[in-house]
């Protein structure tokens, strides 16, 4: 049986450890993925993936709208970010541009010749905000477009535009690789 | 493939080249937060810079509670330096997993080091901070 993530939230904070654990297990992705697009390194991302589970664990039975549990994380998980950038920036004030991506990047795909690493080469073809919104959206399809927009600090307005948009190129990419079908 | 195939196989690929460290998440049942904890009594009043020192490194952060406050600076390593102003009883400093009693002297002033990395709470007579991190 597939537990509502209402009835899950419920259910942990009656302290339900395998609940807590099934929530972890749907949502870590999300959060990871969150601190990861906010291109924080794996030592930083760690660091704001526990603090928001660890925030969300205290805040359970106060939590409001437990069926709007994805678009929280996402939001605690962007605000932390957010607050390890700017201790970083004045530790070592860098260029934004001259940051490196945060994931591997696509040479550490390159030894696989499969097509999982053509597509997360592709991926990193994209332009950071097409690959970031893409990434929620992969991880957590029940976000929100007013959810990912805070997540992301993007309009609203303009989540629907780049998704399409951004699915649109990405798809014209693989299917030049010969990786999909052309429809 | 549609887009939602194409979104899954992305998820896929996400997981396999940037995976999330095992035990994320789980620790907050180790460290026994998950229910029954206090509720938060301390909050985040202040967040900022170290005397606006660029390259001092540090995060000033500042904790309202009954009374009075916690005010403390976080340093890589792990050190927290700080003061505690108007506040009664003992201090401590948890992290999932653990917790130490600070020694506080008779000014409020406390230095503590060798903490491990990660989030870490302070918790003064039982009122439970919000989790931070450096």
């Amino acid at each position: 049986m597939v537990l509502s993530v209402t009835e899950l939230v419920r259910r942990a904070a009656d302290a339900d450890q395998a609940a807590w654990r099934e929530l972890v297990r749907r949502y870590r992705a999300l959060v990871w993925a969150v601190a990861r697009e906010h291109r924080l390194d794996a030592s930083d991302a760690a660091d704001v993936s526990q603090a928001t589970w660890l925030t969300l664990a205290e805040q359970l039975p106060r939590l409001r709208e437990p069926e709007r549990l994805a678009g929280w994380l996402a939001t605690t998980a962007r605000r932390e970010s957010l607050r390890i950038l700017t201790v970083r920036r004045r530790e070592e004030p860098l260029d934004w541009a001259d940051l490196p991506s945060t994931a591997d990047g696509p040479e550490a795909a390159l030894l696989a010749s499969d097509r999982d690493g053509a597509l997360w080469r592709a991926l990193h073809g994209l332009p950071d905000r097409c690959r970031a919104l893409l990434r929620l959206v992969a991880h957590s399809p029940g976000l929100t477009y007013a959810q990912a927009a805070r997540a992301l600090g993007i309009r609203v307005g303009s989540v629907g535009p780049i998704r399409t948009r951004c699915l649109a190129v990405l798809r014209r990419r693989l299917e030049c690789d010969g990786l999909v079908e052309v429809r | 493939m549609n887009d939602e195939e194409l979104l899954r196989r992305l998820a896929d690929v996400f997981e396999r080249y940037d995976p999330v460290p095992g035990g994320i998440g789980i620790d907050a049942v180790r460290a026994g937060v998950l229910a029954g904890s206090a509720s938060s009594a301390l909050a985040l009043v202040a967040d900022g810079d170290v005397d606006g020192v660029r390259g001092a490194g540090g995060r000033l952060l500042g904790f309202a509670g009954p009374g009075g406050r916690v005010d403390v600076q976080i340093d890589v390593g792990v050190r927290l330096t700080g003061l505690v102003s108007g506040l009664m009883g003992s201090l401590w400093v948890r992290w999932p997993g653990g917790s130490r009693l600070i020694s506080v002297d008779s000014a409020g002033r406390f230095v503590i080091d060798g903490l491990p990395a990660g989030p870490l709470s302070l918790v003064v007579s039982g009122a439970v901070g919000p989790w931070f991190v450096g």
